[in-house]
């Protein structure tokens, strides 16, 4: 399968969600694993998802059917109506030093990018477990934005791309269920 | 909890506000930071690496790097310096043993070009257990008012990463004196 050389100025211009992936996982030359990840509101404080490592399959290899490396989340209604949220992932890193690492994560909606966030890690110390906590105010969609989510499981969808001094990485695709649990 | 209040203060031009913790190794950082933003602070293990914490909140951003004190880990500090607009050092108020090392890494770091015009907050952590140095104790052995010689914005606050104690007052403070910093720059 052939990938097409993706930059971030080419990722900041989508206007839908990819239809495969952009980098192979053989791409991922820096071994950066990502592993436990942890959602909670911050108003109430309440933990709304916690995965730890242990729970993960990780057990991906280039051979498998690309659909299922999509990561599908039915997180329910209740959760359209949040406001900030805090979002920690954890990753580790290989032998070798990562000298710039660069996060672009892009959701979308029926041809709309309804959020976009960016994070600029730096440099990654060798052999090292490293989290990252966002936390922001989820974006503001009206009445009728949100049913219509809730009504079209797993339209929402989201590209998430990582990149070495410009290059891509990683890439990992997600899916959204906002139908009532 | 009070970290969404203090963001607020950020807000200058969408500026983006970057935090650096550092201190040896068991200071507290982890712990100061975890509190503070509302998590459970019964497990905490030593950071081999860092833990990032990002905030976007009405318009305004605050970025927050816990590094790991660890000696390995302490020679890669270096590469977290660029755009730092402010220092929380944190010292173990109980350590007595390691305070000359502490005071050596951190009279070594206020050497570095790079963090030349961060403003720097001396956190006195674990001030509730018995025989923990004052912050004048401490200010005297870290030889801190070198630092005030040399016209750098600084302050030195007790704290209790335990129980909560100073850590509002403290990150309150350094958010203003930078937000102070930047508007006398405009």
């Amino acid at each position: 399968m052939e990938y097409l050389a993706a930059s971030p100025d080419h990722i900041r211009t989508l206007s839908a969600p990819t239809e495969r992936f952009l980098c192979a996982l053989k791409d991922n030359t820096f071994d950066i694993k990502f592993g436990a990840f942890r959602i909670r509101d911050m108003i109430s404080g309440y933990t709304l998802i916690d995965v730890r490592e242990g729970d993960l399959d990780t057990a991906i290899t280039e051979e498998m059917d690309p659909s299922t490396r999509l990561l599908k989340y039915h997180f329910g209604s209740q959760f359209l109506n949040l406001t900030t949220i805090g979002l920690q992932v954890e990753f580790k890193i290989g032998d070798l030093p990562v000298p710039n690492l660069m996060m672009i994560e892009r959701h979308y909606f029926r041809g709309k990018c309804i959020k976009s966030y960016e994070f600029k890690f730096g440099f990654c110390m060798p052999n090292t477990t490293n989290t990252l906590e966002m936390i922001y105010d989820l974006p503001q969609l009206s009445q009728e934005e949100k049913a219509a989510m809730i009504a079209a499981p797993w339209e929402t969808k989201s590209d998430t791309f990582f990149f070495v001094e410009n290059k891509l990485i990683i890439h990992n695709r997600a899916e959204y269920n906002y139908a009532d649990l | 909890m009070g970290l969404l209040k203090i963001i607020k203060k950020t807000k200058a031009k969408e500026k983006e506000l970057r935090l650096l913790i550092l201190g040896l190794d068991n200071a507290g950082k982890t712990t100061i930071l975890k509190k503070f933003l509302g998590e459970d602070t019964s497990e905490i293990a030593p950071t081999l690496g860092f833990q990032i914490s990002t905030l976007e909140h009405e318009g305004c951003k605050l970025n927050v790097w816990d590094v790991g004190g660890q000696t390995t880990i302490r020679s890669y500090w270096r590469n977290y310096f660029e755009q730092t607009d402010a220092v929380v050092w944190v010292v173990d108020s109980g350590d007595k043993l390691r305070l000359e090392d502490c005071r050596n890494e951190l009279q070594k770091l206020l050497t570095q070009e790079k963090l030349a015009g961060a403003t720097l907050l001396v956190f006195c952590n674990k001030q509730d257990i018995a025989g923990a140095l004052k912050p004048g104790e401490i200010r005297e052995v870290l030889e801190l008012d070198k630092i005030a010689a040399e016209g750098r914005h600084w302050s030195i606050m007790a704290c209790s990463a335990w129980s909560g104690e100073g850590l509002l007052e403290g990150i309150d403070w350094v958010v203003n004196d930078v937000k102070s910093r930047i508007f006398m720059m405009e």
